[in-house]
């Protein structure tokens, strides 16, 4: 038994291992399909203007604000709608709130917000320009309170309720789903039992496992949500228990069909020496 | 220091639940690693009753349908660990896993569904109860007092009769330490621990819906219940599989959960500057080393997560 949990244990940690480097690149794109639907719904109006703000990083960082640049290039080119980018001055909340005063001044309604540096700038505009619609990336409650209440704050956004400190009528702020990693551990328990407790074995069911998971970032998340992949593949899973019952039905099966064959020969046996035995008692 | 009594009592009320839930499924003979999932369902359904039930309904009808509904949907979600278990001799930790995942998703599929119904830009996978909540709580002076504590006395009371003073917990227990013994003075293995987990399957649920009403007024059920119903095994064990011993683990480990919560009003504490992550880690942290002392010691039902197969001998 110990060997076994040890053997599990150490199939488990690969596993995951592998299932986590595996889902990095699925959460990236499925980051720069949340940005580009989040965008999606402001366009229905053909009088939006779009206009982003980087960080302190520029649009070719190969980073959040690359992937947000082009993903509201390609929306905004393909629906027409007209789009420009700023950067602010420096790397401060004042800088920033200026530049979406500027966009603003310049006509843009929609301001798109790349990276937890604009919670500050969310705070303090977001109140100010009441018409204008913000979208926020990588902003999550915890980062709105610290901004807002600064020192006061204990990082625990339980203990504070986050829409009392900003505008969230024309606010939509999207967190990257970084907890999708987060049940590999059990996926990793699964497909160490859905590969038959052997290494090899192991390997096969971990890609299936995470095949599943994986696709899970591409499905359309406008009907479904990418929790159908965790309910399929433990559906999966808890098949794969009658995947045993039945394993053990036809051991046992087998097991008694050989018996019975045997008893048969057996019986046979005993027949013919019975048989000889009356023949030798005829004598 | 009030909050500290108060926030400790709650998630007692929960690990004592859960635990005894834990501890009538492996009495009976079946491993339930499926507490977690068990815990998100039960919650859900519970959470589903209260965002439908009027605001305006009596306290008193308030508390019975969501308790009521987070138990029958415990208990149906459990039927899927005893049909697997019990019936098809599945493996009962592969089952509990499956379930563990099973719970989370199915309840943050069902509930993103029925946010998006109702309205199409809604897709958060939250349910909200701030109004139904209030039929829980009784103020006394500055003590918010919950009902769920005088439940989980009375189901501990009632745990610790029904397994050691009648004859149906002594049945249920000799099925999870010799069920041939048992089959062969007459008792049926089978119904026994469709008993034992059908329990387990209540105690999880309602242990679930007292979960998500502890602390907040609104659940996310992406976060699923959090690793409380691994704790609630660990609990569980830590007890030795006794209702007793199991009131007092939950208060043990209730506390450092309470303490993750409400740190920040004790001046000690927050001189140490420690982040809010180390508080939320400590109830995990003690389980690991209260078990790794205590583990060696324990004595768990003989029998369980051994299917029954009336022909072994």
């Amino acid at each position: 038994m110990k060997k076994f949990l040890a053997l599990a244990l150490a199939l488990v940690m690969t596993a995951s291992l592998a299932a986590c480097g595996g889902s990095g690149s699925s959460s990236a794109a499925a980051s720069g399909s949340s940005s580009a639907s989040a965008s999606g719904s402001a366009a229905a109006a053909s009088d939006y203007r779009v206009a982003m703000i980087t960080d302190y990083g520029d649009i070719t960082d190969q980073s959040f604000n690359q992937t947000t640049y082009e993903a509201c290039k390609q929306f905004c080119e393909s629906n027409t709608v007209n789009f420009t980018y700023y950067k602010p001055a420096g790397d401060s909340t004042a800088d920033r709130v200026a530049m979406v005063d500027k966009a603003v001044a310049d006509g843009y309604n929609v301001i798109v917000m790349p990276g937890y540096a604009f919670a500050g700038t969310i705070v303090e505009s977001a109140a100010t320009y009441p018409e204008v619609k913000f979208v926020a990336l990588d902003v999550a409650a915890g980062d709105i309170l610290g901004a807002a209440l600064g020192d006061k704050y204990d990082y625990n956004p339980a203990n504070w309720k986050v829409t009392d400190y900003y505008n969230s009528d024309n606010v939509y702020c999207a967190v990257y789903q970084e907890e999708l990693c987060g049940y590999m551990g059990f996926n990793g328990i699964a497909a160490t039992f859905l590969g038959g407790l052997n290494p090899i074995g192991t390997v096969f069911a971990s890609y299936f496992i995470q095949h599943i998971t994986s696709g899970g970032a591409y499905v359309d998340k406008t009907l479904y949500c990418s929790q159908i992949s965790d309910l399929i593949s433990s559906l999966i899973i808890y098949l794969c228990g009658f995947v045993l019952f039945f394993k053990y039905f036809m051991n046992s099966r087998i097991a008694r069909r050989e018996e019975r064959e045997s008893l048969k020969e057996k019986e046979k046996l005993a027949a013919d020496s019975a048989a000889k035995t009356e023949e030798g008692g005829r004598k | 220091m009030l909050l500290l009594i108060q926030y400790t009592l709650i998630f007692a009320s929960v690990l004592i639940l859960v635990a005894l839930g834990g501890c009538f499924s492996e009495h009976s003979g079946v491993i339930n690693l499926g507490l977690e999932g068990i815990m998100v369902m039960g919650s859900m359904g519970g959470a589903l009753a209260m965002k439908y039930l009027p605001a305006g309904a009596p306290a008193l009808e308030m508390i019975l349908v969501v308790v009521l509904c987070a138990i029958l949907v415990g208990m149906l979600y459990s039927l899927l660990l005893a049909v697997a278990c019990i019936n098809f001799k599945a493996d009962q930790t592969l089952v509990g896993t499956a379930m563990n995942l099973l719970g989370t998703a199915a309840a943050t599929v069902i509930v993103k569904a029925i946010n998006t119904a109702e309205s199409p830009d809604n897709v958060s996978s939250t349910i909200q109860y701030v109004a139904a909540k209030k039929a829980f709580i009784v103020r006394i002076g500055s003590f918010e007092f919950n009902w769920f504590m005088l439940m989980a006395v009375i189901m501990l009371v009632l745990a610790y009769v029904v397994l050691y003073k009648t004859r149906f917990g002594l049945r249920l227990m000799a099925c999870g330490e010799h069920p041939q013994a048992a089959d062969s003075v007459g008792i049926n293995v089978y119904k026994m621990r469709y008993a034992g987990v059908l329990i387990s399957g209540m105690l999880g649920g309602l242990g679930g819906i007292v979960y998500i009403t502890a602390g907040v007024s609104e659940w996310k059920f992406e976060t699923g219940a959090a690793g409380f119903g691994f704790l609630a095994l660990a609990v569980m064990i830590f007890g030795q599989w006794r209702p007793t011993r199991i009131a007092l683990a939950a208060l043990l480990f209730g506390l450092f959960r309470a303490l993750s919560n409400v740190y920040t009003g004790f001046d000690f504490l927050v001189a140490l500057n420690l982040p809010s992550g180390v508080y939320n880690m400590l109830p995990y942290i003690i389980s690991l080393v209260v078990l790794a002392f205590t583990s060696s010691k324990s004595r768990a039902p003989k029998a369980e997560g051994i299917p029954y197969d009336k022909g072994q001998r």
